[in-house]
C-alpha cells in the first residue's frame, strides 16, 4: 500500500513538473534566458522523477494502476505501469532528463525569443512519450501517440525558416501518419468492437481467427515499423534528424523510436500473446535487412547527423533481431530461451538509447563549436575539444560493439539468442537462419566500426580541414555535464550487464509466463578486469622501458610539407565499401579536371559522387505518382459549388438512414 | 580464482615469448621456398629488442590516441589469447568465442584510428582498406566458427576443443584458413614484407610509428597471428589432456609451427590479389563455411 501511494504521488509530481515546464516558459515575457532555464530545469526534474517512477515500476512485482476518470463516454483514462512500461518509462526519462540538462547550454545558439516555444514543445513531447507507455487504453494510446507526433513535428521544424527543414518536417509527418493509419487499423481489428482498454483487447484476442490475428500483426509491424524506422519505411529518419536541433534528435533517436518497439511488443506479444513462428521470422528478417542496409547507408554519409540517423535504422534492426528470435521461441513454446532473447532485445533498447543520445549530443557539441555538421570540414578537434572527444569516442566504441562497453554486452546476448535458435534443432531451415543472422550481425558490427572510425577519425583526429574547425573551442559545461552520465553508463552497462538484464528477464517473464528464469553467469566483469589488468601491466612495462619519452616531428609527406588537403577524407575513406556495394548504392560520379599542357599536371579537380536512394526511386516515387494521379481523377467531385456539397450531405444522410434502419 | 589468474598470466607470457619464433620460422620457410637463405629464425626477437630500446618519433599532429594504441593492440590480443584454454580447464571463464572475436575488433578499431591521426594519406589508405577487408572477413569468420558451435553446442572455448573433428570440419577448416590468411595480413590479401603503397594495408597503418611503439605493434601483430593459429589448433587438432605442462607446450609449439608452415606455403605459391578481387575470395571462403554449417545442421 505504501509503495502504491508513493507511486501515485510520483506520477502526479512528474505530470505537474512536465506541464509546468511546458507552460511556464510561455508566460514569461522578455525574460532573456529565463524561459530556457525554467523549461530545462523543470524538464530535467520531471525526467528524474519519472525515472524513479519507472525504476519502481520495473522492480515492483505488482503493476501500478491509477484511474484518472473518463475522457470520452466509455473511454477511461487510466495509468497502468507494469514492468514493461516501467522499463520504457525509465529509459525515456533518463534520456530526456540528461538532454534537458544539455539543452541549457546548447539552446544558446538559437535566438532567445524562440526558446520558450522550444521548451513548450520539448516538455510536452517528453510528457507524451511517458504517457504513451503508461496508458492502458487504445484510444488514449492513440491520442498520446498523436500528441507525441505533433510535438516532435514542431521540434523538427524548429528552424522552419529553412526550406530544407520544412521539407523534412513534411516527410516526417506524412510518413508517421501513414504509420498511424496502420496502427489504428491494427487496434480496431484487434478490438473487434469490444472494449477499448488493453485488458479488453487481450480478452477478446483469443476469439479472433488466425487470419485476423495475422492481419493485426502485419498492420502493427508496418505501423510501428514506420515510426521505428524499419527498412524500407525508414526514409523520414535521415531527413528529420539533421533538421531537428541536436538535443531533439538525441531524444527522438534515442527514445522516441523505442516507443514504437514498446507498441509492437505490447500489441503483438502482450495483447495477442504471440503467434506462429513466421511472425517472429518476419520480425527477424526485417531486423536483418534494416541492420545491414542501415549501416551500409550510414557509411556513405558525411553529414554527421544523417550518419547517426542511419545508425538508428541499423540499431532498431538489431533490437528487432532479438525480439524476432524471442517470438520464434514463444511460438515453439520454449519460454526460457524466448525470455532471454526478449531480454537481449530490450537490453539493446536501453543501450542504444544511451549511446545514441550520447553521440547525437556529441554531434550537437561539434555543431555548437564549429557551426557545421559536415565531417569533411572538421578535423583535429581532439586538440581543441579534448573532453568532448573522449565522450564522443566512448559512444563510438559502444555503438561499434567493442568490449567492454555496452553495445558489445547486448549484441553478445543477441548472438547467443540467435545461436540458441540454431541449436534448438527444430529444422534445418531455422538452424541455417540463426547462423546466417549471426553472420549478418557480424557484418553489421564490422561496418559500424568502419563507420565510426571514419566519423571519429575524420572529425576529431589529424589536421583541421577548415577555418571553423581550427577555431573550435570546448562547449559550455552544461553540455558536457549532460553527456558525462551517458558515457559512464556506456561503461557501467557494459561491465555489469546483470544489473539490467536480470530485471529484463523479469519483464520477459511477465509477458510470457514460464518458469523462473535465471540468466547464466556473465563474464563481462571478468573480461573488463582482465583487459584493465593487461593494459595496466603493459603501461607499467612501457613506462619502465622509456615511457612517453619521444621526439616530435612533422608527418612524412613524401618530401612536401603536409597539410590538410593530403589527409584522407570521409569520401575517400568509404570508397572501398562504396565500390563493393555498388550494385546496391549505384554511385554516380562526376569528375571535371583542368590541366595545363599534359593530363598528369592537374591544377584543379572537381569531384562529385552521389548515391541513389533505391527505395526512393523504386518505391516512393511510383507510389507518390500513383497517389497524385488517383487524386487528380477524384478532384472532379470537388467543384466548389455549394449546392453540390449540400447534395452530397443529403445523399449521405439518406444512405445512413437506410443503413441504420 | 588465483589459479586462473596465474594460468591466464602464464599463458600470456607464453604467447609473448613464442610469437616471434613462429614468425621467424614462417619467414625462414618462405625464404627457403624462394631459394633465398633468409634471416635466422630468431631474427624477430632481435628486431623487437632493437625497437624497444629506441625512443619513438611521433608526428606533431597526434594525441593520446597514438600513444595508447600500441598498448591497446598488444593488450587486446593477449587478452584474446588468454581466453583459449591451453592447459586444461581455466576455472573462471573470462570470455568465450564471441568475446575473442570482439577483442580483435577492439585492437583493430584503435589501430585504424591511430592510422588516421598523423594526417598522412598512406595511413588513411591503410585504415580504410583494413576496415573494408574486415567487413568482408568478419561474416565469414563468424559463419565458420559458429558452424563449429553448432557441432559443439556452446560458445565456451573449453567445450569447443576439437569441435572441428568431424567431416564438416574439413569444410570449416578451409574457410577459416582463408580467413586466417586475411586476418594475418598475408598474400594474397595483404603483403607483410612491403611498404609499397599500392599493396599495403597493415604496414600502411604503422607507417608513422617508430621506435618502441613500432616494436609493440609488430609484436602485437605476431601475437595476433599466433592466437589465430592456436585457435585453429584448439578447434581442429586439440591437445591431449593429462600430459605435463612442458610437454603440452612443446606439442602446441610444434603444431602451431606446422600450421605456420602451411601459411608460408600458401604465401609462396600465390600472387597478391587485386584489392577489389577480395570479395570473390571471401565469397569462396563463405561458401565453404556455409556448407559446413549446413552439414552440421543436417548431421545432428
Amino acid at each position: 500500500m505504501e509503495l502504491v501511494d508513493l507511486q501515485e504521488k510520483m506520477f502526479f509530481f512528474t505530470l505537474v513538473l512536465y506541464l509546468a515546464g511546458a507552460v511556464l516558459p510561455l508566460t514569461v515575457r522578455r525574460g532573456g534566458r529565463l524561459p530556457l532555464t525554467m523549461g530545462c530545469c523543470l524538464g530535467a526534474a520531471a525526467g528524474l522523477s519519472g525515472l524513479t517512477l519507472g525504476v519502481a515500476g520495473l522492480f515492483s512485482p505488482e503493476p501500478f494502476t491509477l484511474s484518472l476518470g473518463y475522457i470520452l463516454p466509455g473511454v477511461e483514462l487510466s495509468v497502468y505501469l507494469d514492468r514493461l512500461a516501467g522499463f520504457f518509462l525509465a529509459t525515456i526519462c533518463l534520456v530526456t532528463a540528461l538532454a534537458s540538462f544539455y539543452s541549457l547550454g546548447y539552446m544558446g545558439i538559437y535566438p532567445k525569443r524562440s526558446t520558450a516555444w522550444w521548451a513548450f514543445c520539448y516538455n510536452l513531447f517528453s510528457l507524451s512519450m511517458c504517457l504513451v507507455v503508461m496508458v492502458d487504453n487504445m484510444v488514449a494510446f492513440l491520442i498520446c501517440w498523436e500528441l507525441m507526433t505533433l510535438a516532435s513535428y514542431f521540434l523538427v521544424t524548429f528552424e522552419y525558416r529553412h526550406q530544407q527543414v520544412r521539407r523534412a518536417g513534411f516527410a516526417y509527418i506524412v510518413m508517421t501518419h501513414l504509420g498511424t493509419v496502420f496502427i489504428m487499423s491494427a487496434f480496431f481489428l484487434a478490438s473487434g468492437g469490444g472494449g477499448w482498454s488493453f485488458a479488453d483487447l487481450a480478452g477478446g484476442a483469443g476469439s479472433l481467427s488466425g487470419t485476423a490475428r495475422s492481419l493485426v500483426f502485419l498492420c502493427a509491424l508496418i505501423g510501428f515499423g514506420t515510426k521505428a524506422g524499419v527498412v524500407p519505411l525508414h526514409i523520414w529518419l535521415p531527413s528529420a534528424h539533421p533538421a531537428a536541433p541536436s538535443n531533439v534528435s538525441a531524444v527522438m533517436s534515442g527514445v522516441m523510436l523505442k516507443t514504437a518497439i514498446y507498441g509492437l511488443m505490447r500489441l503483438v506479444i502482450d495483447i495477442l500473446g504471440g503467434g506462429p513462428a513466421w511472425w517472429g521470422g518476419l520480425v527477424l528478417a526485417a531486423g536483418v535487412v534494416s541492420a545491414v542496409l542501415g549501416v551500409v547507408y550510414a557509411l556513405m554519409e558525411h553529414d554527421l547527423k544523417r550518419l547517426l540517423a542511419f545508425h538508428s535504422v541499423e540499431n532498431i534492426g538489431i533490437i528487432l533481431m532479438g525480439l524476432g528470435a524471442g517470438m520464434i521461441f514463444y511460438a515453439w513454446s520454449m519460454p526460457v530461451p524466448g525470455a532471454i532473447a526478449i531480454a537481449a532485445g530490450l537490453f539493446h533498447v536501453i543501450n542504444h538509447a544511451v549511446f545514441k543520445s550520447l553521440l547525437f549530443l556529441g554531434a550537437g557539441s561539434i555543431y555548437y563549436a564549429t557551426g557545421t555538421r559536415d565531417i569533411e570540414q572538421l578535423g583535429g578537434l581532439i586538440k581543441r575539444m579534448p573532453q568532448t572527444a573522449v565522450l564522443f569516442l566512448t559512444g563510438a566504441i559502444s555503438i561499434s560493439a567493442i568490449p567492454p562497453f555496452n553495445g558489445f554486452a547486448s549484441e553478445y546476448q543477441i548472438y547467443q539468442s540467435l545461436l540458441a535458435l540454431s541449436l534448438a534443432k527444430v529444422s534445418v531451415f531455422w538452424s541455417m537462419a540463426g547462423v546466417l543472422a549471426c553472420a549478418a550481425l557480424a557484418l553489421t558490427g564490422a561496418l559500424a566500426a568502419a563507420c565510426f572510425v571514419k566519423a571519429f577519425g575524420v572529425s576529431f583526429l589529424a589536421l583541421p580541414r577548415s577555418e571553423k574547425a581550427a577555431k573550435a573551442t570546448e562547449p559550455p559545461l552544461a553540455m558536457r555535464a549532460g553527456m558525462i552520465p551517458l558515457a559512464v553508463l556506456c561503461l557501467v552497462l557494459g561491465v555489469f550487464p546483470q544489473v539490467v538484464l536480470n530485471p529484463l528477464a523479469g519483464v520477459a517473464g511477465q509477458l510470457m509466463p514460464g518458469p523462473q528464469i535465471s540468466l547464466p553467469a556473465l563474464f563481462n566483469p571478468g573480461l573488463a578486469l582482465l583487459l584493465a589488468a593487461v593494459l595496466a601491466s603493459l603501461a607499467v612495462l612501457s613506462r619502465l622501458s622509456g615511457g612517453l619519452r619521444a621526439r616530435r616531428a612533422e608527418t612524412w609527406g613524401c618530401g612536401m610539407a603536409p597539410d590538410a588537403t593530403m589527409e584522407y577524407t570521409a569520401a575517400s575513406y568509404s570508397q572501398p565499401v562504396r565500390r563493393i556495394y555498388r550494385s546496391l548504392l549505384q554511385p554516380r560520379r562526376e569528375v571535371i579536371r583542368e590541366y595545363r599542357l599534359w593530363p598528369y599536371f592537374n591544377y584543379s579537380i572537381y569531384f562529385e559522387e552521389r548515391i541513389r536512394s533505391v527505395f526512393n526511386e523504386f518505391l516512393y516515387v511510383p507510389l507518390r505518382r500513383f497517389t497524385v494521379s488517383v487524386s487528380q481523377r477524384w478532384r472532379c467531385i470537388q467543384c466548389g459549388n455549394i449546392n453540390l456539397y449540400l447534395g452530397y450531405i443529403f445523399v449521405t444522410l439518406v444512405v445512413l438512414l437506410f443503413y441504420v434502419r | 580464482m588465483t589459479g586462473s589468474v596465474l594460468s591466464a598470466g602464464g599463458q600470456m607470457v607464453f604467447l609473448m615469448l613464442l610469437a616471434p619464433l613462429v614468425n621467424g620460422v614462417i619467414k625462414k620457410a618462405k625464404a627457403l621456398t624462394q631459394c633465398r637463405r633468409g634471416p635466422g629464425v630468431l631474427q624477430p626477437y632481435f628486431d623487437i629488442l632493437k625497437f624497444l630500446r629506441r625512443d619513438p618519433v611521433v608526428s606533431v599532429h597526434t594525441s593520446w590516441v597514438t600513444q595508447l594504441t600500441p598498448l591497446v593492440c598488444l593488450g587486446a590480443y593477449l587478452a584474446a589469447g588468454s581466453l583459449i584454454p591451453l592447459w586444461g580447464s581455466q576455472g573462471v571463464a573470462l570470455g568465450d568465442l564471441i568475446a575473442l572475436i570482439y577483442l580483435f575488433a577492439l585492437a583493430r578499431f584503435f589501430l585504424a584510428l591511430a592510422a588516421l591521426e598523423p594526417g598522412s594519406a598512406f595511413g588513411g589508405m591503410g585504415s580504410s582498406r583494413e576496415m573494408m577487408i574486415t567487413s568482408l572477413v568478419e561474416p565469414v569468420l563468424v559463419l565458420g566458427l559458429f558452424g563449429l558451435v553448432l557441432a559443439a553446442g556452446s560458445t565456451d572455448l573449453g567445450v569447443l576443443a576439437g569441435a572441428g573433428r568431424n567431416p564438416a570440419g574439413v569444410l570449416a577448416f578451409i574457410g577459416l584458413m582463408i580467413v586466417t590468411v586475411a586476418e594475418t595480413g598475408r598474400i594474397p590479401v595483404d603483403n607483410p614484407d612491403t611498404h609499397l603503397e599500392l599493396t599495403m594495408v597493415h604496414e600502411a597503418m604503422l607507417l608513422e610509428y617508430a621506435g618502441r611503439q613500432l616494436g609493440f605493434l609488430h609484436w602485437a601483430a605476431m601475437i595476433k597471428q599466433l592466437v589465430l593459429l592456436v585457435l585453429l589448433v584448439h578447434l581442429f587438432w586439440p591437445q591431449p589432456t593429462g600430459i605435463p605442462v612442458a610437454a603440452a607446450l612443446g606439442l602446441l609449439a610444434a603444431k602451431v609451427t606446422a600450421l605456420g608452415l602451411v601459411l608460408a606455403m600458401i604465401e609462396s605459391v600465390l600472387a597478391k590479389m587485386r584489392l577489389f578481387r577480395l570479395p570473390e575470395l571471401m565469397a569462396g571462403g563463405a561458401s565453404f563455411c556455409l556448407l559446413a554449417v549446413l552439414a552440421n545442421s543436417l548431421l545432428k
